[in-house]
């Protein structure tokens, strides 16, 4: 199964992408912030997608997604950032520092099941 | 509004996980009115955050509207944009109280569903009001307090004058909006909807702006709703432009409709004329609302996943694009990454032969040749559209898929928690009895056994006894599963407390301690009334009004303190306060008056014993005793409820220091050890916690003086009740009643109260029993505690003690 990694302080948010994305396939790992989504990253190995919030405890999104970049390890996994309408800034931060793509909240489960699908090709 | 059935299997979760994270914002708004720190400001944004994110999973329209208004206002905050005020605060806790009113009403409706669509109204649930509530906060209130200048007088000739060009620049606006719309009818243009919105955008402003000015009452009436409209009007085209709903002949119809209500009602501004169309204005902002989630609704439940999934990654793309070509150093890896999604969404789309397209846009956006890519730019625009015109074929199936995803039931959480079912628990529970009879059954056969020299005892303790282990465990495994930290309890009065203290013009502090410790689920809500109870009791009577403290040489501050800790067997809940006490002396002239004691022996009577005449029904509300010491109406309950549960309560109470009340609540309501005797022919079990020793007399040691009896156990004269009677209302001759050995069999009850002996027919068994609560009716003036059912079925009625020997 391919294994997406939720990085989401809302237990709520993660909760409800995961189900979604369980119900579609795939295999759902989760973290409440950078810090923890790191941690997993190294110990789960073959993740195939990170969805990740910006605005987050600890480490912010922003941070855990240069710190993925750096890792050559990690450097080719699909980064989705998830904003709202609002952080039109902070979208273009999360692009800049290194994810492939953004999508706004609430997002549709039908669209982040098929984003998540695009990103990981196949 | 309307919820498919997929959607409400979501609204289920929702519910389930939407009110951790209220009551965390409750708390959180109330620490906010303490200090502003950042980390505070930053998790109460993230907590509305977050339950606007999981309403907007099923278009839960006034929960979004109203969390991310509440957003604002903590990001203006943050920016320092606005300074904390209590209106401010106000505004936060009413939006928390409204999303809790929706989901309420979610429950509610979600209670009686049975399947098909959902309708539920929230019209009635004031999220006009709330969002008006937001609105109004008046700007910068606080630091105007702080510095201590007087307010600005607004003068009035200034306020009409704004008035009248606010009037004539929205004139401007409105014949600006609708040439634009016009042309947008006819050619739909991102530039042209941008024109639109900030149209709508400066009426917004303006009307707020003039609303700064405290105009008057109708006036303000006019100015809000143009505001209400222009801010819905700009939403709207917001959405157009994020092509979120598509520019239909309706959408422009409603949007004309908007401008001619801003229009007339900008009339009725300038005139002074009265006849407002308030139903217009209330049509215009509802239903469009309405059907502007319907919109956003039909468009995902037609099923376009992969197709908008690719909209949204091909227009970061193009938006890239467009970047690179204005500054072609800036943008280098993003493009790539991009690439790579939107080359794999083509493929996903079953469009791998415009790939090579994509590969050629990386090229030469390395070679830097701007020209040839941008006419990159505008085949993959076109390509873009062609894919979306060629949605219609890819629907059906999509649709499908969408539905047979809805359906796959929640099954797997991520956390490491799960969720019961509290009636699972109840069943569990009622596990938990049937084993401790199973058990209580076994001891008494192995003690059988043992009397018959079973030559199969030593296999039959050995069972005995892992049985007696393995339930234990199990008790207190369920047990420990039903239990809650009193914390979530003692919070919910943080509330009460500031507003209650607010409206009575006090200050006060609510200190909670000891709230992880932890109570059986039907303790925490059997306390919750007597709490809200003594809380408002402390506030209302207890601590004075601010000058009145510091006259005292108080901190102007009153303190409540509600604490919780284990002691022994029990759990002790305190409310503790710092106010101005109990008048014990009002308290003993009252109980004459009463006739509840002689003026004697009242002197005689402890301070303690004399408070505890407060907690007599009637007694309490007594107006002297309200007036004078202020513990007032319904202490009674309190006891009752407290009693209820083999709880006991006590007052402390010093003038001028402050009150304490305490209650004392059984550790575990629900396992009762005991033993079970016999009366008349009938099994009862009586606690042991009462029971101090059994011994057997001879009916000779019973004397009877004046109607009552009495009897000598190891020397000590005892006061003796015979169950029988009591619970017959019957007259028993001790002496012919054929006991065993001719020994009456007394149950030394102690404890508390004073001592006495209870006399039953015979001793049966010790053992541990599970009480099940019985209905008021059944109590016998609190005689009966409970019951718990044996392993055959049948029914033991539990005794309680202090009821049973008053009689």
């Amino acid at each position: 199964m391919v294994k997406v990694l939720i990085v989401d302080d809302s237990s709520m948010t993660r909760n409800f992408h995961a189900y979604v994305l369980r119900s579609a396939g795939f295999a759902v790992i989760d973290a409440s912030d950078g810090v923890e989504a790191l941690e997993k990253l190294y110990t789960e190995g073959d993740i195939a997608c990170i969805i990740t919030d910006l605005n987050m405890p600890n480490m912010d999104g922003l941070t855990f997604i240069r710190r993925v970049r750096q890792e050559p390890l990690f450097a080719d996994v699909p980064i989705i950032v998830v904003t709202t309408l609002d952080d039109a800034t902070d979208r273009k931060e999360g692009i800049r520092a290194g994810a492939n793509f953004y999508l706004t909240k609430p997002i549709q489960p039908s669209v982040l099941v098929e984003s998540v699908r695009i990103a990981v090709g196949g | 509004m309307r919820f498919s059935p997929e959607d409400v299997e979501i609204l289920a979760g929702i519910l389930e996980e939407a009110p951790d994270y209220l009551s965390n914002i409750e708390e959180q708004i109330l620490a906010l009115e303490k200090g502003q720190e950042k980390e505070l400001l930053d998790s109460i944004f993230r907590s509305f955050h977050s339950l606007k994110g999981i309403a907007g999973f099923v278009n839960l329209v006034p929960i979004v509207e109203v969390c991310h208004r509440a957003e604002d206002l903590i990001k203006e905050l943050k920016s320092g944009k606005r300074t904390k005020s209590p209106a401010l605060i106000d505004a936060l806790l009413e939006a928390a109280d409204f999303v809790d009113r929706v989901l309420h009403r979610l429950r509610e409706a979600m209670a009686g569903y049975s399947g098909g669509v959902l309708e539920v109204d929230f019209e009635d649930l004031g999220e006009r009001d709330v969002l008006a509530k937001i609105e109004q906060i008046p700007p910068e209130e606080q630091k105007t307090e702080e510095a201590e200048e007087p307010l600005p007088v607004i003068d009035r000739a200034f306020a009409e004058e704004t008035l009248h060009d606010f009037l004539a620049e929205l004139e401007d606006n409105l014949v600006q909006a609708e040439e634009t719309l016009l042309a947008l009818e006819h050619s739909p243009e991102s530039e042209t909807v941008s024109t639109l919105m900030r149209a709508f955008h400066s009426m917004k402003g303006g009307a707020r702006l003039v609303l700064s000015l405290a105009p008057q009452e109708t006036q303000e009436r006019l100015l809000r709703a143009i505001e209400e409209i222009a801010h819905r009007l700009e939403d709207y085209f917001q959405e157009i432009r994020e092509g979120k709903v598509t520019i239909t002949a309706e959408v422009c119809e409603e949007a004309y409709r908007g401008i001619d209500l801003v229009r007339e009602l900008s009339r009725l501004l300038k005139t002074g004329a009265s006849g407002a169309p308030w139903e217009a204005v209330n049509a215009f902002l509802r239903p469009q609302r309405e059907q502007r989630s319907e919109e956003v609704r039909t468009q995902t439940e037609s099923g376009t996943g992969a197709l908008e999934a690719f909209g949204n990654i091909m227009e970061q793309f193009l938006e890239l694009l467009d970047d690179k070509l204005c500054s072609p150093s800036l943008v280098g890896e993003e493009l790539q990454r991009l690439a790579e999604v939107v080359q794999r969404g083509l493929v996903r789309l079953g469009r791998e032969n415009d790939v090579p397209l994509v590969e050629e846009v990386l090229k030469k956006s390395q070679e830097g040749d701007t020209e040839a890519l941008k006419n990159l730019r505008e085949q993959l625009a076109r390509l873009f559209e062609d894919i979306q015109a060629a949605k219609d074929s890819t629907c059906r199936e999509e649709a499908a898929q969408q539905t047979s995803l809805a359906r796959t039931p929640l099954q797997q959480g991520t956390a490491h928690t799960v969720r019961v079912d509290s009636e699972k628990l109840e069943r569990m529970l009622n596990l938990v009895g049937e084993l401790l009879a199973l058990k209580n059954a076994t001891r008494s056969f192995v003690k059988q056994m043992e009397r018959d020299s079973s030559p199969l005892l030593p296999e039959a303790k050995n069972i005995a006894s892992g049985l007696e282990r393995l339930s234990a465990d199990f008790q207190s495994m369920v047990f420990s599963l039903r239990m809650v930290p009193i914390g979530e309890l003692f919070s919910r009065y943080r509330r009460t407390v500031r507003d209650l203290a607010k409206s009575l013009g006090k200050k006060v502090t609510l200190l909670i301690e000891g709230g992880e410790t932890e109570l059986d689920r039907t303790v925490i809500e059997k306390l919750s009334d007597p709490l809200t109870h003594l809380v408002r009791n402390a506030v209302d009577h207890g601590i004075e009004p601010p000058e009145e403290r510091e006259h005292l040489g108080k901190p102007p501050e009153g303190t409540i303190i509600l604490r919780a800790y284990y002691r022994g067997a029990y759990t002790f809940v305190e409310v503790e306060d710092d106010g101005r006490g109990v008048d014990v002396q009002a308290v003993r002239v009252k109980a004459v008056d009463r006739g509840l004691v002689s003026s004697d022996e009242v002197l005689r009577l402890s301070d303690e014993e004399v408070l505890s005449f407060l907690f007599l029904p009637g007694f309490s509300t007594a107006r002297v005793v309200s007036d004078v010491s202020g513990r007032g109406v319904g202490m009674d309950v309190v006891k009752t409820n407290i009693e209820s549960m083999g709880g006991q309560v006590g007052i402390e109470s010093v003038p001028q220091r402050g009150t304490r009340i305490w209650m004392r609540i059984p550790l575990s309501l629900l396992v009762v050890r005991g033993l079970m005797v016999r009366i008349a022919h009938e099994r009862y079990i009586l606690p042991l916690e009462f029971v101090r020793e059994t011994v057997k007399v001879p009916p000779e040691r019973v004397r009877e003086y004046f109607n009552g009896r009495f009897v000598e156990v190891r020397g000590e004269i005892l006061p003796l009740v015979v169950a029988e009677e009591v619970l017959f209302d019957t007259r028993v001759d001790l002496r012919g009643k054929g006991f065993d050995f001719n020994l009456v069999p007394l149950v030394v009850l102690g404890g508390e109260g004073e001592t006495c002996a209870v006399a039953v027919d015979a001793f049966l068994e010790e053992g541990e029993y599970l009480m099940k609560a019985v209905p008021e009716y059944m109590r016998g003036n609190g005689v009966v505690s409970g019951v718990t059912i044996m392993g055959d079925g049948s029914i033991v009625v539990i005794l309680n003690p202090p009821q049973l020997v008053q009689w």
